[in-house]
């Protein structure tokens, strides 16, 4: 029996055609056949949130969806959020501004795990520090300890008092 | 990575996926969110994986005649925010809420977490707590049947539970969970609504599946619900109803279940007054 499936996915905006086994994990696809490596795969069982991506803007753990069922959706991977060399998003920003990451590992997913939450809360009031840390559930971090990475998502979300808070030390 | 192999439909219609659903091996693919990690474990198993996430006859919440009607597809996340949900039945959106963390809750169903057959979820207690039915289509029409005797026996083989029926109630119900801090899934969860009858009140971890407390409702009817005359309740069912494990005590699981429904039934009754 011939398994493979001729699929088409949007990633980063750029529509891809590949052929692929049923059971391929979207996160293979990204890193293994698309060379997008900016998603890490820190478990491989679902519980680090390292994979996460947004699907069909949805953030998801790529590592947790059957590419075949992905299908004909638009991905963005880390790789996409920002422009290659270009200026780093407001979310990106605040949290290398707070110390928001270390040694960097669980960084992609979670930015585009938090993306979600900024854009969600874009306009209707910042999010709380408990709305952060339970959006957080999903995403380990062994370096930071995570008050810095809340930092980063109140400093993100509260542009007007950037001023007062860029003194702060972190 | 999955090692084991499968074949892989995504059907345009119900219909198509009773007809692919028919033959050996075939699943059902929803969110996935715990089919596939059971796959990658070795835990599950298929020839074939149907995939309705695409169907929108599966989707939609309404509501009619005092009833909440959800598509099984609809997602936890979803769930958690609507509305409708959180006004005429908080605890099936509270526990919507409690479950896995935002990703998960992003692709996995109301459907897929009331039909898990592996470890215990947390809508299961919430729906036996408001009373509710599923609806299953399979080969012989649309069934409906009560989610005391669904969670019993499953989906049966060759279907598809398509939505979740709800009776319409006031606040008076609440959700209480103790998760298992690495996978998230309830070491023990509690569901109570308050009606007219009384408390309705479900417990899951702590028990061999989600189940109904006729017993500790019958001592409690009448109230008050205070945290002694739960625990009470709770001390005077037989100590088997509670399963050991984990690291637990049989005694353990069944304090904890007296706690947490104790603080559920306070929180409704609060509510209530
Ligand atoms: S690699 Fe996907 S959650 Fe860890
Ligand atoms: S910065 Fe190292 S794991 Fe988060």
């Amino acid at each position: 029996m011939d398994l493979n499936l001729n699929l088409n996915l949007n990633v980063n905006g750029r529509p891809e055609r590949f052929a692929a086994q049923p059971n391929e994990l979207l996160v293979e696809r990204l890193r293994d056949g698309l060379g997008l490596t900016g998603t890490k795969v820190g478990c491989d069982t679902g519980q680090c949130g390292t994979c996460v991506v947004r699907l069909d803007g949805r953030s998801v753990k790529s590592c947790l969806v059957l590419t075949a069922s992905a299908a004909g959706s638009e991905v963005t991977t880390i790789e996409g959020v920002a422009e290659r060399g270009g200026e780093l998003t407001g979310l990106q920003e605040a949290l290398r501004q707070e110390h928001g990451t270390q040694c960097g590992f669980c960084t992609p997913g979670m930015v585009m795990a938090l993306g979600e939450l900024v854009e969600n809360t874009a306009g209707g009031g910042a999010p709380t520090e408990p709305e952060i840390r339970e959006w957080l559930t999903g995403n380990l971090c062994r370096c930071t300890g995570y008050h810095s990475v809340v930092r980063g998502v109140q400093r993100a979300c509260a542009p007007a008092v950037e001023a007062g808070a860029a003194g702060r030390e972190g | 990575m999955i090692l084991t192999e499968f074949d892989y439909v995504r059907p345009l219609g119900l219909d198509r996926a009773l007809d692919l659903l028919a033959g050996p091996g075939a699943r059902v693919l929803a969110g996935g969110q715990s089919l596939l990690p059971g796959l990658r474990a070795g835990t599950e198993r298929a020839g074939l994986l149907v995939d309705v996430r695409h169907l929108d006859e599966l989707r939609g919440i309404s509501a009619a005649d005092g009833t909440l009607r959800i598509g099984a597809l609809t997602t936890l996340a979803e769930l958690a925010a609507h509305p409708l949900v959180r006004e005429r039945a908080p605890e099936l959106a509270a526990a919507a809420r409690a479950n896995g963390d935002p990703q998960v809750r992003n692709l996995g169903t109301a459907g897929g977490n009331l039909a898990d057959r592996g470890r215990p979820t947390d809508l299961p207690v919430a729906a036996l707590a408001a009373g509710a039915e599923v609806e299953l289509a399979g080969p012989g029409g649309r069934t409906r049947t009560g989610v005391e005797e669904f969670t019993a026996g499953g989906v049966p083989a060759g279907s598809v539970l398509t939505a979740l029926l709800v009776p319409a109630a006031g606040p008076a119900a609440a959700f209480e969970k103790a998760a298992d801090r690495a996978t998230r899934y309830p070491l023990c969860a509690a569901a109570v609504r308050i009606t007219a009858d009384g408390p309705r009140i479900a417990v899951t971890g702590a028990t061999p599946r989600a189940l109904r407390l006729r017993g500790v409702e019958d001592r409690l009817r009448g109230g008050p619900y205070t945290t002694e005359a739960v625990l009470a309740a709770f001390r005077a069912e037989p100590r088997e109803l509670f399963v050991p494990g984990r690291g637990t005590s049989a005694e353990y699981l069944g304090h904890l279940a007296g706690v947490l429904t104790a603080r559920a039934l306070a929180r409704a009754a609060r509510i209530t007054a």
